[in-house]
């Protein structure tokens, strides 16, 4: 059975574009769900996810937002998140780590940096 | 910043992120059809404006390298490819200017056409596509 991924991010391009590395990545992925903001992401992680890829700056409930939310529901436990994100700031990468975060990938994302950052994440999923 | 440091930036940024190779343009962009305009604020400690302007071609032609579009979608995929690459760009000359330390937002950008101008103490750099089409990033810090 493959891992349920949900790609967070208020821009439709950047969620096609790290949906199409997902397609091209051979990594154990069954479904793909996309969310424009923290409070629809609430509610598709809410539906079951595995996986979760998410920018920071978003309108509504932002991505240090959600972390909360996620770990305030007990939602984090089982789930692995990666932050995508433009937001060089040390400081605010080392907050969302402290919340729960993974890894944190600086945009641009490339394939290369996305595949080498989820292949371990997915194989201790497996 | 200076404008160089802002050229090296964007050329650099804009070939990872899509694969758009630019170079220094010879002089003031010439614009022979209305640009794509994406602008971005920065708030917090720092308060800046960034803005990026893309040939209507340039915007397209990115849009379909990126997306892989349906025909006719490219044109619609303009606008939003033009401010996702100025939110990348924003984030890496907010860096320069301001420092990994610093506590600022990158506020999600906006498309034009917008009535005011970027404040004249902007820096400004023109840069022309291998296809031979301007582009020009102006960044307030």
């Amino acid at each position: 059975m493959g891992l349920r991924a949900l790609i967070v991010d208020d821009s439709p391009v950047t969620r096609r574009v790290i949906r199409r590395m997902l397609d091209m990545l051979e990594l154990p992925i069954a479904r793909v769900a996309e969310a424009g903001d923290g409070l629809e992401a609430l509610d598709r992680a809410r539906e079951g996810a595995d996986l979760l890829i998410t920018d920071l700056h978003m309108p509504n409930l932002d991505g240090e937002g959600l972390l909360d939310r996620l770990a305030d529901e007990g939602l984090l436990r089982d789930l692995q998140v990666v932050v995508c994100t433009s937001d060089r700031s040390h400081a605010r990468h080392a907050a969302v780590r402290a919340r729960g975060a993974h890894a944190v990938i600086v945009k641009p994302v490339t394939p290369e940096t996305l595949g080498a950052t989820l292949a371990p994440l997915a194989a201790r999923m497996a | 910043m200076t404008p160089d440091a802002v050229a090296d930036i964007t050329i650099r940024i804009f070939e990872d992120a899509a694969f758009l190779f630019t170079e220094p343009a010879p002089g003031p962009a010439a614009w022979d059809a209305p640009p794509v305009v994406a602008r971005l604020e920065v708030s917090g400690d720092h308060a800046g404006r960034m803005e990026l302007r893309l040939h209507p071609e340039t915007a397209r032609r990115t849009a379909e390298a990126l997306l892989l579009p349906a025909p006719g979608e490219a044109e619609a995929a303009a606008g939003p490819v033009t401010a996702e690459l100025l939110n990348v760009l924003a984030g890496a000359l907010a860096d320069a200017a301001y420092g990994p330390d610093a506590r600022y937002r990158l506020v999600p950008p906006v498309l034009g056409p917008f009535e005011d101008e970027l404040p004249p103490e902007a820096v400004r750099v023109d840069l022309v596509t291998l296809e031979g089409e301007p582009l020009s990033v102006a960044f307030a810090a």
